[in-house]
């Protein structure tokens, strides 16, 4: 029930953002657009820093790299690392991983006015993550006869899964953004071999077919040089 | 861009709020006990054992102590692939022995593992229980199904 919640107030959400710009966009349509700057972005996303918040047994961090391909369409490369420890008097767990992200984002928000760089998104991301893990102790209780006590010893192994996103990015001071996406995740392959399941999966979260989350990023953009296509252009022009 | 900004802080207080409310998977107890259902041989219908008591073979503390009931949940050890219970109604006394396996299971990364048992015989004397038979073998976290039928003389 609450995950179908969750999917209609997403969907809800999307939809209103999306028909919204693009009415917008309808309306302006014969006003003249402005270029954005182009460039290089380096960022920090501080998703895992709220997560760990609200869940003190995860900690890590993640990097970015976004750059332009042309006005429209972004290159986007996303590391980092996550590290689970969960003790419990049932359950021992611990976790050290990284990931790695790879993929495009393209950008649907034409500016109407001069020096607006901000952007409106959708991305796909093809997604790597590798991650050791074990259990020192775990217990199963029988309430009558003698308890169950057992280990895993660490491990390794790999998990594959895609992405979908949808993204805002705005510029908050001169080449300084902050961009929120919010994802949809599938998982395509996972290397586990043991029944010993990850309580997360490094950059991906809980090991579901599905799953959702969200990144909240600050992005550096140093610029490309200047040159002739950063002048104002019609709309028509650039569509 | 203000609509932008504002959309900003309404996306990341969502996001947290749907990571918030993320579901927990929910620890059930007997998970690892036999479904035992009570019938009469001579009516084959279900029927409640009064005075019921039963233990386990080597054991100070009862599972059910001069009991009226129905149905029974008889917990399977984990250190062994044999349980033996005695049974007692009134006066008359009778042993059971279940053989079974087990396979380790993960339910959830809060829980941990549990075992998944299974029933492959079961031998007992004959006092007051006439005859038994094995409903379903299978004794399976979070699944609450009967596994065995003890006909009562």
């Amino acid at each position: 029930m609450l995950k179908m919640l969750r999917y209609i107030f997403i969907s809800t959400l999307l939809i209103t953002l999306l028909s919204s710009s693009l009415a917008q966009e309808k309306k302006e349509k014969t006003k003249i657009r402005y270029p954005k700057t182009e460039g290089i972005a380096i960022g920090v996303d501080f998703a895992p820093l709220i997560l760990q918040w609200i869940d003190p047994a995860r900690t890590g961090l993640n990097f970015l790299v976004r750059g332009n391909i042309n006005q429209k369409w972004f290159g986007v490369g996303e590391f980092g690392y996550e590290n689970f420890n969960q003790d419990n008097t049932r359950y021992h767990y611990q976790s050290k991983g990284m990931g790695l992200k790879m993929g495009v984002d393209y950008d649907i928000f034409n500016p109407s006015e001069e020096g607006n760089n901000d952007n409106i998104f959708f991305g796909a991301r093809y997604s790597f993550s590798w991650q050791n893990h074990g259990s020192d102790y775990y217990l199963i209780e029988n309430g009558y006869w003698d308890d169950y006590t057992g280990s895993y010893e660490n491990y390794s192994f790999n998990t594959h899964f895609g992405e979908l996103l949808f993204g805002l990015r705005t510029e908050v001071f001169k080449n300084l953004f902050i961009c929120v996406t919010m994802r949809g995740k599938a998982l395509i392959y996972n290397s586990n071999p043991e029944k010993l399941e990850p309580s997360s999966i490094p950059g991906y979260g809980q090991p579901t077919h599905f799953n959702f989350g969200f990144s909240y990023s600050l992005e550096y953009q140093i610029p490309y040089p200047k040159s002739k296509r950063d002048k104002p252009k019609t709309n028509e022009k650039l569509l | 861009m203000k609509r932008i900004k504002s959309v900003l802080l309404v996306a990341a207080i969502s996001a947290m709020f749907f990571w918030q409310c993320a579901e927990d998977e929910v620890y059930m107890s007997n998970q690892h006990a036999v479904q035992i259902g009570i019938a009469s041989v001579y009516t084959l219908a279900d029927s409640t054992v009064e005075e019921f008591s039963a233990f386990g073979l080597n054991k100070t503390d009862s599972i059910y102590a001069k009991a009226k009931t129905k149905i029974a949940f008889l917990p399977l050890r984990f250190d062994s692939d044999t349980t033996i219970f005695v049974l007692q109604t009134y006066l008359r006394k009778d042993t059971m022995a279940f053989l079974h396996s087990k396979e380790e299971t993960f339910v959830s990364s809060d829980d941990g593992f549990a075992f998944n048992l299974k029933l492959k015989a079961i031998y007992f004397t004959t006092n007051f229980i006439d005859s038994v038979v094995i409903t379903n073998p299978s004794i399976n976290y979070n699944e609450n199904a009967q596994n065995v039928k003890i006909y009562l003389h």
